[in-house]
């Protein structure tokens, strides 16, 4: 890193910046101060605790699985050239991303819901109900987690050098070759970065998960839901869960450092 | 066994080039940028589409625009060399080198074996387990270049092999350029912007400009006979090989130069014609301030755009380039006896 020269900032702006570090930080300092620190263990064995931490981890990583696997061929496709649609369809793939998480759950509720569009007949003629189940909560993941993976895989794909590729298929690599040798060996820090963005984004869902899978603990019931419960009823597991959230979010910090440059 | 006419359009700009080429040569084909060499080699690599025209190696139909067919790149038995070594970043060595077997159905083992194989036959057979990175341009270069002949292929594509590298090892790269290329047996295309890659490694030299070849011939040919002085100015240099010691170099076929800065070992000396004085040949020889002179003889008299070419037979061999007025002075004619003389500082010196 170089240092940066130039004229210096006027020095009013000091008094904003330490406001808005006072702002973003106060809040973390009460959650640290108001931990029972005592008791951490046998709130981390708290059954209700254990459940829904489990329930996030586990579902976070499938909902991560999925977005790779549905994720990867989808941005390879929005950087494939200039073809007709093609902007409409990626506004369309980013909308999850500015979309109000609830408004998501209401969508899923309509599509896959017991009367939904395609949730309808699913029902009606296999006897298969997602809504309310852990399968309900990973979809529910997946659709607010995978704009963050696409975003980042096909930037990576536009900015790639092809000239690799071309040495490659010139070498005799069939098209299946070069993507399995050479272009996704190329790309894979970015899809490791958009599944560490997509996990984090997964383990933080609330709106569309109490929505379209509800909230039912062990079941449905993920970290987030169970804190905002436990805020009413039991506090000390509230902010315990909260301090498991704080760690999680900061490891996703730490092995996105590079990229980020923090 | 190369067999290629063909013209593409982009834009304003259209290519239009007939190829040929037989087993073993080595095709050099030299032009300013925007000329169309890239665009050139792109299309026989099978990356750009032709708009019209064929492309047939040994027989085989590469291209026929006629007939709808089209080989993807991967089914020609090509392989691209370009400026920068793009090795394959998360490979090592020897998997860089294997992948074009590996590509086309060799075991993982054969592969190995044929990449440990090369890469000791250049010397660098330690490297082998090395990532690209952890090498030089130069030593990158010469891995890129065995990853393309590890497959032997009928056409090997150099699309300015040498450019990014810096002097020094640039003429070490040109020297084990020459003697890989020696050694192999398919057609080489070579494109270059450099004068010196395409007299010292091509059989024949294909000058192009703006989509055209304007002029083709051996790289004899081209210093005495050019045909234009677009062709003169690119390719028209005197070149020749010899040993050095000190400021002293013994030219290979007879004779010596002096340089203004002393080196040793094999050496390259590059000079245009024009930097060449040819006077009476009965001059007194410590008249000029030139540091090398020496006795020739008159050979061909070549009229060039208002001034003329000569062969000059000395030893060394030179073509010099003097005005009209100044033959007619000296009464120039095959078989005039002549003092040539050529500042030291007018020599190009590169190793070899």
């Amino acid at each position: 890193m170089t240092t940066r020269r130039g004229i210096r900032a006027p020095w009013p702006i000091l008094i904003p910046a330490l406001v808005a570090i006072a702002f973003l930080l106060t809040p973390l300092v009460a959650l640290l101060a108001a931990a029972p620190w005592g008791q951490l263990a046998d709130q981390l064995t708290n059954p209700l605790v254990r459940k829904a931490l489990w329930l996030s981890l586990s579902t976070a990583t499938v909902a991560t699985l999925i977005t790779i696997i549905l994720g990867v061929p989808l941005a390879w496709l929005l950087a494939q050239g200039s073809w007709r649609g093609r902007r409409v369809l990626r506004a369309l793939v980013v909308l999850p991303l500015v979309l109000p998480p609830v408004v998501g759950g209401v969508a899923l509720l309509l599509a896959f819901g017991r009367r939904g569009l395609l949730g309808g007949p699913l029902y009606d003629w296999l006897g298969v109900s997602i809504p309310f189940t852990p399968v309900a909560v990973v979809m529910a993941e997946t659709f607010v987690a995978l704009p963050f993976l696409v975003l980042t895989v096909e930037g990576a794909l536009n900015s790639r050098e092809h000239r690799y590729e071309d040495i490659a298929a010139s070498l005799g690599a069939s098209r299946w070759s070069v993507a399995r040798r050479v272009t996704l060996p190329l790309v894979a820090p970015a899809i490791a970065a958009g599944a560490v963005l997509a996990w984090a984004r997964a383990i933080g869902e609330f709106g569309a998960t109490i929505t379209f899978a509800g909230n039912f603990p062990g079941r449905t019931q993920t970290l987030p839901l169970a804190v905002y419960q436990a805020l009413e009823t039991d506090r000390d597991a509230a902010i315990v869960m909260s301090l498991v959230l704080v760690v999680a979010s900061l490891s996703v910090l730490v092995s996105m450092r590079s990229r980020w440059q923090v | 066994m190369l067999d290629a006419s063909m013209t593409l359009r982009r834009g304003d700009f259209t290519l239009e080039v007939d190829l040929h080429a037989g087993r073993g040569e080595v095709l050099a084909i030299v032009g300013p940028n925007g000329s169309g060499k890239t665009t050139l080699l792109r299309a026989l690599a099978g990356l750009d589409p032709l708009d019209t025209g064929h492309v047939m190696v040994d027989g085989k139909p590469w291209d026929d625009v006629e007939r709808g067919l089209h080989l993807e790149t991967a089914d020609r038995g090509t392989a691209l060399v370009l400026a920068e070594p793009l090795l394959f970043p998360h490979m090592t060595v020897t998997r860089n080198v294997g992948f074009g077997l590996s590509a086309r159905g060799a075991s993982k083992a054969e592969g190995r074996a044929t990449a440990l194989r090369l890469l000791e036959s250049i010397g660098m057979g330690e490297y082998g387990e090395r990532r690209p990175a952890t090498l030089s341009t130069g030593q990158q270069q010469r891995i890129s270049l065995l990853r393309a002949l590890a497959v032997e292929p009928q056409l090997l594509l150099l699309d300015e092999p040498l450019s990014a590298q810096d002097p020094a090892t640039r003429a070490a790269l040109r020297a084990e350029l020459g003697r890989l290329l020696a050694s192999f047996d398919g057609v080489a295309i070579l494109v270059t912007h450099d004068a010196i890659d395409a007299l010292t490694l091509a059989d024949r030299v294909m000058v192009m400009d703006d989509g055209r070849i304007v002029q083709q011939g051996t790289p004899d040919t081209l210093i005495r006979r050019p045909e234009s002085t677009f062709v003169a100015e690119l390719v028209g240099l005197n070149l020749l090989r010899g040993v050095a010691s000190g400021h002293g170099v013994s030219v290979e076929g007879g004779g010596s130069l002096q340089l203004a800065e002393p080196t040793d070992g094999p050496v390259l000396l590059s000079f245009p014609p024009h930097a060449l004085t040819v006077s009476n040949g009965h001059e007194d020889a410590t008249e000029s301030s030139s540091r090398n002179k020496w006795r020739a003889t008159v050979g061909e008299i070549q009229p060039f755009y208002g001034r003329v070419r000569l062969t000059l037979s000395g030893p060394p061999n030179v073509v010099a380039e003097v005005t009209a007025a100044a033959v007619a002075e000296l009464g120039l004619t095959a078989g005039t006896p002549v003092m040539v003389s050529l500042k030291a500082t007018e020599i190009e010196v590169s190793p070899a």
